[in-house]
């Protein structure tokens, strides 16, 4: 199964997820992209494209690590932002580091749940990639 | 020392890396006065002390609390205050520092404080109100073991000011204004998708956790504050539902 098509089975089975996107953060490209209604695509890139921001290890922790060989170090596995108005969660897909699954659900959404899934999705992505 | 134009201004005393106390012209009796406050001893009982003490060379803090006069935690409170009012001073003038190596020890490392909590406290009180806030509110959101930092952004800095922590690993100084920086430029971009209150969630890697309960570092908007700190499992859905809860109790009417 490709990468569009795990994307868009697994949207079809979260009627409370509004969109879902992969993002390579090294090459800055937006693998893909499925909304949900009336979401803004536009709304959906700017989530995608903080991933490199957000989903990232916070510089100033290396700094209190002490190692040497940052690029060796690990990114978080997941990051999420939460609002009242939406919740945006990330998911680093295994073992691709690059790759980032990104969701977006209204506030109010089971956070627990959504990230459980978006970290499901990832681990299909890994498999379709 | 800092010294001015011609005078000496004031001294910073530290030891083992760790700041002792500092003292400033001008502030001379402000030490007794939050001790009398503090103690419920009248001025002319603790200036007997302070003069016994120093003809005993004994310190202060260590005669008063084994005496019973003052408990440990307001001691240390006492001093925090005088040295952060103390430094903010002596940086409030044209004054340059030197450092002058001084023989002996005898501070009770108890008594004493890293540069971050005195930024913090030397810091939070130019924002007497906010700072009190931000410092009720880490409370409400921390827990034991774990550590947090409320700042203020400040149009005049690049970095936030740091304005209270809480925990017990104080990082230097330095990465205080480095974390300040990261916060301040992570909550802008989750501000654009979520406007001005975003709550955002990182999951540590290994690598960089510092005990095996704290897995997320979060930081959000409170009012006119940014908070950042290391929390565990619970942490993150502790602090979703605090801001629900102000979130309520802000709307009701009449409140």
């Amino acid at each position: 199964m490709n990468l569009e098509t795990t994307m868009q089975n697994a949207l079809d089975l979260r009627p409370d997820v509004s969109a879902v996107a992969c993002l390579d953060g090294h090459a800055g490209l937006l693998l893909g992209m499925y909304v949900r209604g009336d979401v803004s695509r536009e709304l959906v890139e700017v989530a995608a494209f903080s991933a490199t921001q957000l989903c990232a290890r916070p510089r100033f922790l290396e700094d209190a690590d002490g190692s040497d060989d940052l690029d060796s170090l690990e990114e978080p596995s997941c990051a999420f932002v939460a609002s009242d108005e939406w919740i945006h969660a990330y998911a680093r897909v295994p073992a691709q580091p690059e790759l980032v699954v990104v969701g977006l659900a209204k506030a109010g959404t089971n956070l627990a749940l959504f990230r459980a899934w978006l970290g499901d999705l990832a681990g299909q992505v890994g498999r379709a990639a | 020392m800092f010294t001015g134009e011609r005078l000496l201004n004031g001294a910073v005393f530290v030891e083992g890396g760790r700041i002792c106390w500092a003292a400033a012209s001008g502030l001379s009796r402000r030490l007794t006065q939050l001790l009398v406050f503090s103690s419920g001893v009248d001025e002319v009982t603790m200036e007997g002390h302070f003069r016994a003490c120093q003809q005993r060379g004994v310190p202060l803090g260590e005669h008063l609390v084994s005496a019973g006069i003052i408990s440990a935690d307001d001691f240390r409170h006492a001093l925090l205050i005088h040295t952060a009012e103390s430094l903010n001073r002596l940086c409030d003038e044209d004054a340059r520092a030197v450092w002058v190596p001084r023989d002996g020890s005898g501070y009770s490392p108890r008594f004493t404080f890293t540069s971050a909590e005195l930024l913090a406290r030397a810091r939070g009180l130019l924002y007497p109100m906010l700072s009190r806030e931000l410092s009720d509110e880490l409370d409400a959101c921390f827990r034991e073991g774990e550590w947090a930092v409320a700042f203020v952004r400040n149009a005049a800095s690049a970095a936030p000011d740091p304005v209270a922590v809480r925990g017990d690993w104080y990082p230097s100084a330095k990465m205080l204004g480095r974390i300040g920086k990261w916060a301040a430029s992570s909550l802008d971009v989750a501000g654009i998708l979520h406007g001005d209150a975003p709550l955002l969630v990182v999951a540590l890697p290994n690598s960089l956790k510092r005990s095996a309960s704290a897995d997320s570092l979060v930081a959000l908007v409170h009012g006119k504050g940014m908070i950042v700190g290391e929390t565990g499992p619970q942490g993150p859905g502790r602090i979703l539902n605090r801001r629900a809860e102000l979130k309520r109790a802000h709307q009701k009417p009449g409140t």
